[in-house]
């Protein structure tokens, strides 16, 4: 049996703690994340490119890679910046459209969101998704109960989209 | 110990319907990005957060039930979200600390 054909056993290895931040360009109306390390999130306009990226927010958040500790492979979740639940808010959205589906199974459609939403660079690979699918659905201990990860290349418009992120919102700000 | 057996033996009211789950265990904590990461499905999660995306995590690793410490309640939708994961929500008038030794005397570590 190979490594594919047998069942992994995954792990989660090298949890980081840091910041999910979003920027807007001024220019071009572009939105793009990515996950900080720095003791306080970044939060200072730049110019990269055509680019000019505005500060919009931030979340505390955390990155793992997943390891099986069968075949000591490792996934680095270099790509997935953020874990989001699809609330299936637009009907018309191919994540939506899937949860909708799959949703009278008990699966559940969980969204794996990259820095940049259009796909253009760094999107998150097959082997990612396949990997959080298998170790939440490894952990389920509710009979039927199923997750499935799809890449943001799913959602249609991150503008409109209300689903949940598994970040936490607001509190690194005062108000 | 089952969802239903805690809400008789605690005195607690459920907030929405009773999803009669096993309870393997507590995780504490009022951060989304800490429970995706440290929580063990089937445990019994003591918080103060009642964002939405809260449902969202505890779906996400399985866990059995929620409390809402010192009287928080979350908003309708939070609640709807909880009932379509089939997690039991709870909320008490306790802090953190005095329920979790209270747990801890039902024989939940």
């Amino acid at each position: 049996m190979t490594e594919t054909e047998s069942q992994h056993e995954w792990r989660i290895i090298n949890i980081r703690n840091g910041y999910l931040v979003t920027e807007r360009c001024v220019e071009t109306g572009a939105r793009q994340s990515f996950f900080s390390l720095e003791d306080t999130p970044p939060i200072d306009n730049y110019t990269d490119g055509e680019f000019t990226w505005k500060y919009l927010g931030s979340a505390q958040a955390v990155k793992f890679d997943l390891e099986c500790a069968k075949h000591k492979k490792i996934v680095k979740l270099d790509n997935v910046v953020g874990l989001m639940l699809c609330t299936e808010c637009d009907p018309t959205c191919n994540a939506a459209q899937l949860a909708n589906i799959v949703g009278e199974n008990k699966t559940w459609v969980y969204v794996a969101l990259s820095e940049d939403p259009s796909g253009m660079s760094k999107a998150v690979t097959q082997e990612e998704t396949r990997a959080l699918t298998e170790y939440f659905n490894s952990r389920i201990k509710t009979p039927g109960k199923k997750i499935l990860f799809v890449p943001d290349s799913f959602i249609k418009n991150f503008d409109t989209c209300k689903g949940e992120i598994i970040a936490d919102m607001g509190m690194t700000e005062i108000y | 110990m089952k969802v239903s057996e805690l809400a008789e033996k605690i005195g607690m009211t459920p907030l929405n319907a009773i999803y009669d789950k096993d309870i393997d265990g507590v995780f504490i904590s009022d951060m989304v990005s800490d429970i995706v990461s440290g929580a063990q499905a089937g445990n019994l999660l003591m918080t103060i957060q009642m964002h939405k995306n809260l449902i969202a995590t505890a779906n996400l690793v399985d866990i059995s039930a929620i409390i809402f410490v010192r009287a928080k309640k979350p908003l309708d939708d939070v609640i709807a979200l909880a009932d379509k994961a089939g997690i039991t929500l709870f909320s008490s008038d306790l802090d953190t600390w005095k329920l979790a030794i209270k747990l801890h005397e039902l024989g939940i570590e």
